[in-house]
């Protein structure tokens, strides 16, 4: 068998999850790796940060908010790998772990939904202000 | 004499091995990784009460301003930059460089000076020491 025919081959393997998530964390850390550098040199330069107005109106505008929704989004899959990794690798008992498990995705969904709420709820404001 | 065991131990047994600069440097990445999703959800706080609790947005800020909320952003700010350095290690390795010993030695020192270097300076910068 070829080289070409035996990777041809490999790549109609139904993909597992576990490439799967491999990949998803890969692939969140190099987003966030412009994502926060952006947010972080933002947050350090630029917002009044008393000021929640002031918040506001930095996410009124489309591509920041754009941005900030994707980093959020980003940071809590990866966060959400990273804790799941950790979880798998240091609680052995199946009851804790699967405890620890539903723990996990409940406050991660819900954070990330309430987190993405309230950045486009800044953004609507920044819009009106 | 190997034996199968069912109930072996699954996870590394850290407290076996010698402590060096590379196992330091990857238990690290864990630990600066939990105490970023501990950050993550300082941010979402940070956001919700923006939107919606302004008193509450206050008092965020207000705790963050006492010596031990600057010491814990400060902290933040090193967990940061560690795990975004020793994440690009990561990611080179996975495209299948820098394996060599002396390679993985020096990436690491490279990943410690640029923790140091970058905390130290957003902080300056942040503090108004350094004009941007």
């Amino acid at each position: 068998m070829s080289h070409l025919e035996k990777s041809t081959h490999m790549r109609k393997k139904p993909t597992s999850d576990v490439v799967q998530t491999w990949r998803w964390q890969r692939a969140t850390a190099v987003a966030l790796i412009f994502l926060s550098c952006w947010f972080m040199v933002t947050l350090v330069t630029q917002l009044q940060l008393a000021d929640p107005n002031a918040l506001a109106q930095w996410l009124g505008h489309p591509a920041v908010a754009l941005a900030m929704g994707v980093m959020v989004l980003a940071a809590f899959i990866h966060k959400h790998i990273g804790l799941h990794e950790i979880i798998t690798d240091y609680i052995h008992c199946p009851c804790k772990k699967n405890f620890a498990n539903l723990l996990l995705n409940v406050a991660v969904a819900l954070l990330t939904l309430v987190t993405l709420a309230a950045v486009w709820h800044l953004h609507l404001v920044g819009i009106h202000s | 004499m190997t034996t199968s065991n069912e109930s072996r131990p699954l996870s590394p047994h850290l407290g076996i091995y010698r402590w060096q600069i590379t196992n330091t440097l990857s238990i690290l990445h864990r630990l600066t990784g939990v105490a970023l999703s501990g950050g993550l959800a300082v941010l979402s706080a940070w956001l919700i009460t923006a939107a919606w609790f302004p008193g509450y947005f206050t008092q965020l800020h207000w705790a963050l301003g006492t010596i031990i909320g600057q010491i814990a952003l400060f902290g933040w700010t090193v967990c940061f930059y560690y795990h975004l350095a020793n994440g690009m290690r990561h990611l080179n390795w996975d495209l299948g460089y820098g394996f060599k010993l002396d390679e993985v030695t020096s990436s690491g020192r490279i990943v410690i000076l640029f923790t140091m270097f970058m905390s130290i300076f957003t902080w300056a910068v942040a503090l108004g020491e350094v004009p941007l």
